[in-house]
């Protein structure tokens, strides 16, 4: 560790940890712990301004078996941690900010050159650019202190009193820990080589999040570190929500009595693949951009439960892909709504009973968790290059009851915008699945009018035909072919009905299908699909259609399409009887050689249909 | 939604050319203006009389001419020997539809090959000979041709159902009309009136709200009662050619219309013709051998009265 001292201004209280707790940690811990310098600088102004000590908080030496955390937990149970701010912010261009109340009323603005993405932490705003710090107090924009400083934030903790800004050196290694008074005093500052993430505040005591693996409390006034506890898996922030204290990465595990015993109240969302990967928590190691990226865009949301058993508050997590929200449950990820937006969101916060999400327009919509209806919204009231929002105290929620989940779907399938499409092809995937028989209405509806983005209208098709459930739309939807006089100038889609209802086995479908089997409006892709459909579900009252298309195709040359179709309808033929046709036209001159060649002789296709015979 | 004009495609050029001349005798001359972009192909045709080069066809009479081409006679054995060997196939459909009622004979042969299929070429040189043959019984094997895939096909299968007429004709022009084909369906419109099927009027109707203008003179040719007082409404909203057809067609009508129908579609077709009214009206007074009422409405709209100057 390079010990970078500054003025000692005050002495140390080391923390006195038993021998039990020096021998918990390993090696490795105790190696990265004594690189850890400590300075304390009270009053510490531009840089150097105020004292500072030195000490030994951070070294190998100090270990600890989770007795001292657990202690520290019992300490702290009682400790009322003040709730931050209900804001969103936003960032537009390279010097502005610009604030709103999540409860409403007129947005604040503020200007300062931007080096990096600002943080929101209690109830502070915290920004850097033209090496300098600033603190704005986040419901006002009210400028509350600013100092000389390099580096992004990487996060932020604020307990009311005490801004705590870890942020990443100009270098791009190693952690700066700087804890600020309102009135913008330095309070302390620590550095080390090791990275320190988002750091969180309760009462006097930081908790640092350290090389992704360990929490350290440390004592503020004391000025040293008090325990220390690896809690397992990555850890790279601490933070504040509904009066709780968290430590996370990729879940958030509870601050609790739980905590040190090894029983940890650890909250994990269900393991599901969703387009784009997103994220619930980037790491805490890591410095945003300060323009959102897809990482902002693509996002999951989650409130972890502030008490009881381990949970995610409302059951329900919600997942941003672009213009598309989607609700999932918390249990298993199971898609419970979607909501489809006018633009992209860049940002959000859960709070208790819903979802704050900010989109690039500046509107932060509040969407219920339970139903996914829109309960409200809050105006920046300028379009922004990144948001951030903080919703703890916050909770406004929709009377309004839930719409189909297939009539939410459908609605995100018509949004035109390209970069849907991979949330658009995974709301497709969900739809077939659906038990609600008119989700296969809501597929042909789409696929009719031709609502789906036209780099997507093949998935739309493609899902329609695997739907299992609601044959008797499909057959409705085929009972309503092209009509120029009715003003049906779009006829149904025959090729994934046919498909469909044949792995269904519905024969119903089979003079329907006859039907637009002779019809010109039908694509020849569409055709081929149908016949395949018929080798199957045709009966005898088909025959006659049969023969007719078979004649009237058997010398097509060239369309691969309707040279499959013809074989399919042998086939046909061949099962319901009529062999003596197929059989004749393999002699006939006038078969073309690509449907002849299609033809074995007992007039059947090389080829089976998708779903086997 | 549609609009009246929204036709105007060659189909749009035929039918009014087709009726631009004297009436519903003309329906049938939709065929020669029907364009067929394969024929059977130089062929070897089996007739004793060959029409002489630049003769009307028996499917295409000229408008011009008056008299019916001279009959060609047939040889039924040969042309049935051409029609079973794939090489002379098409010579032995083209001398069929030379032939014309002359085959009828060999209309059952020729609807054989069809229900069994034939390549397109083929397909539309049996369709064309069936057409010429003009027998109702030919009508349900070209039906289903109607909804063929190649539109040359469908196009010639209207053109010769209109020709062989009958209830099946009539079932399939009526799908016809329904297509997304526009041409087909200007085809069926036509062919709709030369079959006779004025069961078809209500389509028609709506055909024509669709701007399937060839609809008007079809109507015209088969409306009674109120569907000719609804078509007589209408005239104000076409163009002025199918408002001339559609006088011509219900003109031409066998029986007549009565005569307060036709003085009246006479007075709504006057305002459309224009300059050349006294030319046209006359030549449909001198052609026309109805009633004297609606001869007199023809030459009042041949001999409007001067305006008197104040």
């Amino acid at each position: 560790m390079s010990a970078r001292l500054r003025r000692t201004q005050g002495a140390i209280t080391l923390a006195v940890f038993g021998a039990a707790a020096r021998s918990a940690l390993g090696a490795a811990a105790r190696s990265a712990l004594g690189l850890v310098v400590i300075a304390v600088a009270a009053g510490l102004g531009a840089g150097c301004g105020g004292g500072q000590s030195q000490g030994a908080a951070f070294d190998g030496a100090q270990l600890d078996d989770g007795a001292a955390m657990a202690a520290l937990q019992k300490q702290l149970a009682g400790a009322r941690i003040p709730r931050g701010a209900d804001v969103a912010v936003g960032v537009f261009g390279e010097r502005s900010l610009v604030g709103v109340k999540l409860e409403g009323g007129d947005p604040w603005t503020f200007e300062h050159p931007l080096a990096c993405r600002p943080v929101v932490a209690g109830g502070v705003v915290v920004g850097v650019g033209a090496n300098e710090m600033f603190g704005l107090d986040a419901l006002t924009g009210k400028l509350l202190w600013s100092r000389k400083a390099g580096g992004c934030p990487r996060g932020a903790g604020d307990d009311g009193k005490i801004t705590l800004v870890s942020t990443r050196p100009i270098n791009g290694s190693g952690g700066i820990v700087v804890a600020i008074d309102r009135d913008g005093q330095v309070v302390r500052q620590i550095e080390d080589q090791a990275d320190i993430g988002v750091p969180a505040m309760i009462d006097g005591f930081l908790f640092l999040p350290w090389n992704a693996k360990y929490i350290s409390a440390y004592d503020l006034a004391l000025g040293d570190e008090v325990a220390r506890v690896q809690p397992g898996g990555r850890v790279t922030r601490a933070f504040t929500t509904g009066g709780a204290l968290f430590f996370g990465d990729a879940g958030a595990t509870r601050f609790d009595e739980r905590f040190a015993s090894g029983g940890r109240t650890t909250i994990a969302l269900p393991s599901r693949e969703l387009p784009d990967h997103p994220a619930w928590m980037d790491s805490g190691n890591e410095v945003p951009t300060t323009a959102a990226q897809l990482s902002d865009r693509v996002r999951l949301y989650a409130r972890p439960a502030a008490s009881g058993p381990a949970a995610v508050s409302g059951g329900r997590y919600a997942a941003t892909h672009g213009r598309v929200a989607m609700g999932l449950s918390a249990a298993d990820g199971a898609l419970a709504w979607v909501h489809a937006h006018d633009a992209p969101f860049l940002g959000g916060a859960a709070y208790e009973g819903g979802f704050a999400l900010c989109d690039v327009e500046g509107r932060v919509t509040f969407l219920d968790a339970r139903s996914g209806a829109v309960a409200g919204s809050a105006l920046l009231g300028i379009p922004v290059d990144a948001c951030l929002v903080q919703a703890d105290a916050f909770t406004r929620t929709a009377a309004d009851p839930p719409r189909p989940l297939r009539d939410e779907i459908a609605g995100a399938i018509r949004l035109q915008q390209g970069d849907a499409a991979p949330i658009q092809r995974f709301l497709l995937g969900e739809i077939v699945t659906l038990a609600d028989e008119e989700a296969t209405e809501t597929l042909i509806q789409l696929v009719v009018e031709g609502a789906a983005p036209p780099d997507l209208a093949p998935d739309v098709r493609a899902a329609l035909a695997a739907r299992r459930k609601g044959a008797s739309f499909m057959i409705a939807a085929l009972q309503k072919p092209h009509d120029f006089l009715d003003d049906v100038l779009r006829g149904p889609p025959v090729g994934p009905l046919a498909e469909a209802l044949a792995a269904i086995g519905d024969k119903r479908a089979a003079p329907l299908l006859a039907e637009h089997l002779a019809s010109p409006e039908t694509s020849s892709v569409d055709v081929e699909r149908a016949a395949a459909a018929l080798r199957v579900l045709a009966g005898p009252a088909e025959l006659p259609a049969l023969r007719a298309f078979f004649a009237a195709y058997r010398s097509e040359p060239s369309d691969t399409a309707i040279v499959l179709a013809v074989a399919h309808v042998a086939g046909a033929l061949v099962r319901l009887g009529a062999a003596d046709v197929v059989t004749s036209a393999v002699k006939d001159p006038f078969t073309s050689s690509a449907v002849r060649a299609k033809l074995d002789p007992a007039g059947l296709t090389t080829k089976p249909p998708p779903w086997g015979w | 939604m549609h609009g009246p004009r929204e036709q105007k495609g060659p189909s749009t050029k035929r039918a009014r050319t087709v009726f631009a001349a004297a009436g519903l005798a003309l329906l049938a001359t939709a065929a020669a203006a029907f364009a067929q972009p394969k024929g059977p192909g130089p062929a070897q045709v089996a007739t004793t009389a060959p029409a002489p080069s630049g003769a009307p066809t028996a499917a295409a009479p000229s408008t011009k001419s008056s008299k019916p081409a001279a009959p060609v006679k047939l040889d039924v054995s040969a042309v049935s020997a051409q029609l079973a060997a794939p090489g002379t196939t098409a010579a032995g459909l083209a001398g069929v539809k030379e032939a014309g009622k002359a085959a009828k004979a060999l209309a059952p042969r020729v609807e054989e090959m069809l229900v069994r299929g034939l390549p397109p070429d083929l397909a539309i040189a049996a369709i064309d000979a069936l057409g010429a043959i003009g027998s109702a019984g030919s009508s349900a094997a070209i039906a289903p041709y109607v909804r063929h895939r190649r539109a040359e096909v469908r196009g010639a299968a209207a053109l010769a159902l209109a020709r062989t007429r009958g209830p099946e004709a009539a079932t399939a022009l009526r799908v016809g009309l329904r297509s997304s084909d526009a041409a087909l369906r200007a085809l069926s419109a036509t062919g709709l009136g030369a079959a006779g099927d004025e069961d078809s009027v209500p389509d028609l109707a709506k055909a024509l709200d669709r701007g399937v203008v060839e609809a008007a003179p079809s109507i015209g040719a088969l409306c009674v009662g109120a569907q000719c007082d609804d078509l007589l409404a209408r005239l104000d909203k076409v163009a002025p050619d199918t408002a001339r057809a559609v006088l011509e067609a219900m003109l031409a009508r066998k029986p007549a219309l009565p005569d307060d129908v036709l003085a009246r579609a006479v007075s709504k077709v006057n305002p459309a013709v224009g300059t050349s009214a006294k030319t046209y009206f006359s030549s449909l007074a001198k052609a026309f051998k109805g009633s004297k009422k609606v001869q007199r409405a023809l030459d009042a709209a041949a001999h409007p009265p001067r305006e008197t100057k104040p």
